[in-house]
């Protein structure tokens, strides 16, 4: 079925980050699985702006996505801080959900 | 700037500052340094796309899972492999041609790095996408994209072994 309008600003970003997903489902066959979590995160992040779209972002949204940063960073500082951080990041996102 | 401290200094930098394009005399000298890199044989035989339209960034960086950003210009090198096939035979198709991008592209980041911009590498991406979205012909192979900005992060530098990679006169396993 082909679509008849524009995506809008939501569909748009929400298409933006299925686009994205998908693609890194195709490169990550001839990656390395290090880069898996990275996608997801960045998917995350992705999610988030869509979000922001609708509801112009909270201070929550807006803390989530500078931790979901914090976590794609520290994979520089070694494995074990990537693990930690994420450990730490999905404690928070039970008590948020 | 002494081109060891550009090559000591440089980061690949994955937040940029969203306060205008980057001047196009910068551009220019990027592109002037990539085009001073070596090629094997003098093929010459890359492309390069600069890209700084802000809708066909968000759809290069759909297609491009490693793409930082979003940067307000992308640097497409890409290679005509025909033109490498002609000049450097099967060794120019299947190793030079990616070698010469890869020097170029280095080029890029050093001269970026010497003119206060970001920069970082981007290889994870999906070619055919990638072709599609800059309307690159057949024969014109996109190899690596460069993002490009004013950095709006300075990352610490990674460790980087030394010892361990280098042997003299003949190799040593570590």
């Amino acid at each position: 079925m082909k679509p008849t309008t524009e995506p809008d600003g939501l569909e748009r970003a929400l298409l933006e980050a299925v686009g994205y997903a998908v693609t890194s489902a195709r490169t990550l066959l001839d990656e390395t699985a290090t880069y898996g979590p990275l996608r997801l995160l960045e998917t995350a992040r992705r999610i988030i702006d869509a979000v922001r779209v609708t509801t112009g972002g909270s201070i929550r949204v807006d803390d989530l996505y500078a931790k979901i940063d914090a976590a794609a960073t520290s994979l520089i500082e070694g494995e074990d801080a990537f693990r930690a951080h994420l450990d730490t990041l999905v404690v928070e996102l039970v008590r948020l959900a | 700037m002494d081109v060891f401290d550009a090559i000591r200094g440089r980061r690949s930098v994955r937040q940029y500052r969203r306060d205008g394009p980057i001047d196009a005399s910068d551009i220019d000298r990027l592109i002037d340094a990539a085009v001073w890199a070596p090629s094997g044989g003098n093929a010459q035989s890359w492309r390069f796309v600069v890209v700084e339209d802000g809708e066909r960034i968000r759809r290069l960086r759909m297609v491009s899972p490693g793409m930082p950003g979003p940067p307000p210009c992308v640097i497409a090198v890409c290679q005509d492999i025909e033109q490498a096939q002609r000049r450097g035979a099967r060794l120019g198709r299947e190793k030079l041609a990616l070698c010469d991008s890869a020097m170029a592209a280095q080029n890029i980041l050093l001269a970026a790095y010497a003119a206060g911009l970001g920069t970082c590498v981007v290889a994870s991406f999906h070619a055919e996408a990638v072709q599609q979205v800059l309307k690159l012909p057949p024969e014109v192979e996109p190899i690596l994209l460069v993002a490009v900005g004013r950095p709006a992060e300075t990352p610490a530098a990674p460790s980087r072994m030394r010892k361990e990679v280098v042997s003299r006169e003949t190799y040593h396993r570590t």
